[in-house]
């Protein structure tokens, strides 16, 4: 393998991986401030993605005045979420109960993009872009790369670091998960658990639509787009259920071995990234970095 | 009393869920045909289908109906799974009232279907181009597409002697029509000389949704021509990613199969569809009399063009009806014998015969897309009518 095919494959690779990363993330949040596995991250994804192409093929709002227009609607989503999935259903008897709401969640919001956008897929303008419209490519010794690629590694990369640090790192963040996690130690103290649940749906809304909105240009606008939401759940198996770290690095590692995979054993992409969740699974069944989540737990 | 009161919810639930499939049997005067839809992912090849049906059933209506009877479609919505699609097809199979079923458009649902068509014995046109369902020999299948067993041919035989391909890469989804398309389109090639290693070969899942590491490899191998083939949302990814990964039209021939010809695909690659040849069942307008006034009939209606799943409904419905009015009967066995007399019928994809593969179609389209839009090169009769 040419080291030219090499770096695009791993450039490809790497933004891929980060697009699942913030899936995954979201995911976790969600697992560690309300213990609920949501099956509706990838439709929250996918509805990032259809609310950014309003903004700009509608309502042809200008970059810098979309931004905070789409943040404070992923944001209405994320509560529209909790308030009709997570809240009425918090203290059900099952936590089984959530989880299949999630589920049927997820087919709900697949069908209302349709519903609102209709059935045509949505083609959406890159980033950064050549004179005659096309996405432009980045040129690094002779090694082309689209530079949407590279705005979604350095996008992705960056929201995350800045949400790990809030929760990992900030006193803030820290109070929020502890808050979500013992809602009635919480309460006592005057900490209203359900604006800590609220921010913490927010962010994880803010943080998939964002992944939702930067993959439109490369993968269209339609209801599908949530299917990535399978490869986020493979990173968060990989790295260890619970934990930030490892689902980002779990994540990366899907999206590498995903577009890897195509080499030779292209038919058997998907099989390629289960064949190596199963095997970790058999040799490290708590995932890469699964030690934490039990010491945290 | 709760449990009995929950069994009698349940009770009243199913009744009124077995009252909406209609398997009753309604005694009154129309001609049913069953049409199965899709929804979910597939919801835009649901609604083309829904608009070629319903433009089929009122042209009938208006004319006076079938035999004096009103045509009423009953729909089965198959969702986007085969579980759902099964389920749905054998919702109609079941139904007593209908003369005619026009099935799935993904051949594996269909091919799902088939066992049970035979025990109910109802004419059922099955909307996939695989030869896997001709190949079944079931004697109430029909399928009004060109099966792989043609387009693998003209694609082969286009590429080769029209644009003079010898080394090509052929992508191709895994799902069974577009892998057993793939096949046909490689005996023809190596038929015509062409050697066809496994180094040749990009299989993709059907889900895939990124192309670029696969054009990447192409690019950085020896080959003079690329070859795809897949329904109409990753066609049109295709075709996005073969420009963002720097394919040059130019330099490097593009044919697709038949969605890469189709509006939808067109539609969502918008500029990056251009310069791509496609081998189609179907271009807007046709290449007959039939198809030019199916097309003008359909943007008057829906204020835009149609597309393939629009008009293999729309072409069903019409040779149910001509097989009912020819054999003077709305009963099953009847329509399906006079299915076997269809000669010469001006489909709107083309002029339809039978032959005993169960298939009608005589004709497939060469197309370029240029402008964003599909524009027809040449017209194949790959068989007389």
């Amino acid at each position: 393998m040419s080291l030219q095919l090499f770096s695009t494959l791993f450039i490809n690779g790497l933004a891929m991986g980060v697009v699942y990363a913030m899936l995954a993330m979201g995911l976790i949040l969600l697992i560690r401030a309300v213990g609920i596995l949501n099956f509706a991250q990838g439709e929250m994804f996918m509805f990032g993605a259809y609310i950014s192409a309003a903004l700009i093929l509608d309502f042809h709002l200008p970059f810098f005045a979309m931004i905070p227009v789409a943040m404070i609607s992923f944001i209405i989503v994320g509560l529209i979420f909790m308030f009709t999935i997570y809240w009425p259903l918090r203290k059900a008897s099952y936590a089984a109960t959530t989880i299949i709401a999630t589920m049927g969640a997820a087919i709900v919001l697949r069908e209302l993009a349709v519903l609102i956008w209709g059935a045509m897929p949505r083609s959406m303008p890159p980033l950064m872009q050549t004179p005659e419209g096309g996405a432009a490519i980045l040129n690094i010794g002779g090694t082309p790369l689209p530079w949407q690629f590279v705005l979604i590694i350095i996008v992705g990369a960056a929201l995350m670091l800045l949400i790990y640090l809030l929760f990992e790192k900030l006193y803030i963040g820290k109070l929020m998960q502890a808050a979500c996690q013992n809602s009635y130690a919480a309460n006592l103290i005057g900490i209203p658990t359900i604006l800590t649940i609220a921010a913490t749906y927010s962010i994880v809304s803010i943080l998939v639509s964002v992944g939702g909105y930067m993959v439109s240009p490369i993968f269209t606008v339609n209801n599908t787009l949530g299917t990535m939401q399978l490869q986020a759940f493979a990173g968060v198996v990989i790295g260890g259920f619970g934990n930030i770290k490892g689902a980002i690095i779990g994540s990366l590692l899907v999206g590498l071995i995903e577009v890897f995979s195509t080499i030779n054993f292209s038919a058997y992409r998907d099989v390629s990234v289960f064949l190596v969740l199963i095997v970790v699974l058999l040799l490290r069944p708590q995932g890469l970095f699964g030690e934490k989540i039990a010491d945290k737990a | 009393m709760k449990k009995l009161r929950n069994l009698g919810a349940l009770v009243l639930v199913m009744a009124l869920l077995a009252g909406c499939t209609g398997n009753g049997g309604s005694g009154d005067d129309n001609f049913y045909i069953g049409i199965i839809v899709a929804s979910g992912a597939n919801a835009l090849v649901g609604q083309y289908t829904q608009n070629g049906a319903n433009m089929a059933a009122d042209e009938i209506n208006a004319a006076g109906g079938i035999l004096g009877r009103q045509v009423v479609l009953v729909i089965g919505d198959e969702i986007d799974s085969l579980q759902a699609s099964v389920d749905a097809t054998n919702a109609l199979l079941f139904n007593d009232d209908l003369s005619a079923i026009v099935g799935s458009m993904y051949s594996q649902f269909a091919l799902g279907a088939m066992p049970r068509v035979y025990e109910t014995g109802i004419p059922f046109f099955a909307q996939g181009s695989s030869s896997g369902i001709s190949n079944e020999g079931n004697p109430y299948v029909w399928q009004v597409r060109p099966i792989d067993t043609f387009q693998g041919l003209a694609i082969a035989e286009f590429a080769v002697n029209v644009m003079g391909v010898q080394n090509p890469a052929i992508m191709f989804s895994t799902q069974h029509t577009f892998a057993s398309l793939a096949e046909q389109t490689i005996v023809a090639l190596q038929d015509l000389g062409v050697t066809i290693t496994d180094a040749n070969r990009f299989g993709f899942p059907e889900e895939e949704t990124n192309y670029l590491p696969y054009f990447a490899q192409i690019l950085a191998g020896d080959f003079d021509a690329i070859i795809a083939m897949a329904n109409q949302m990753p066609s049109a990814l295709i075709m996005e990613h073969a420009v963002i990964a720097g394919v040059d039209p130019q330099q490097m021939p593009l044919i697709g199969s038949t969605s890469f010809g189709s509006n939808v695909a067109i539609t969502t690659a918008g500029a990056s569809s251009n310069y791509w040849y496609s081998i189609t069942d179907w271009v807007p307008g046709g290449h007959t009399p039939a198809g030019r006034a199916f097309e003008d009939a359909y943007v008057a209606r829906f204020g835009e063009p149609s597309d393939l799943p629009a008009v293999i409904w729309y072409d069903a419905i019409m040779l149910i009806r001509h097989a009912a009015e020819a054999a003077g009967s709305t009963d099953r066995d009847a329509i399906n014998n006079a299915l076997h007399d269809i000669r010469n019928f001006p489909g709107a994809m083309g002029y339809f015969s039978y032959f005993p593969d169960q298939v009608f179609s005589t004709a497939l389209n060469i197309t370029r897309n240029m402008d964003q839009q599909v524009t027809l090169i040449e017209g194949i009769t790959f068989r007389e009518p």
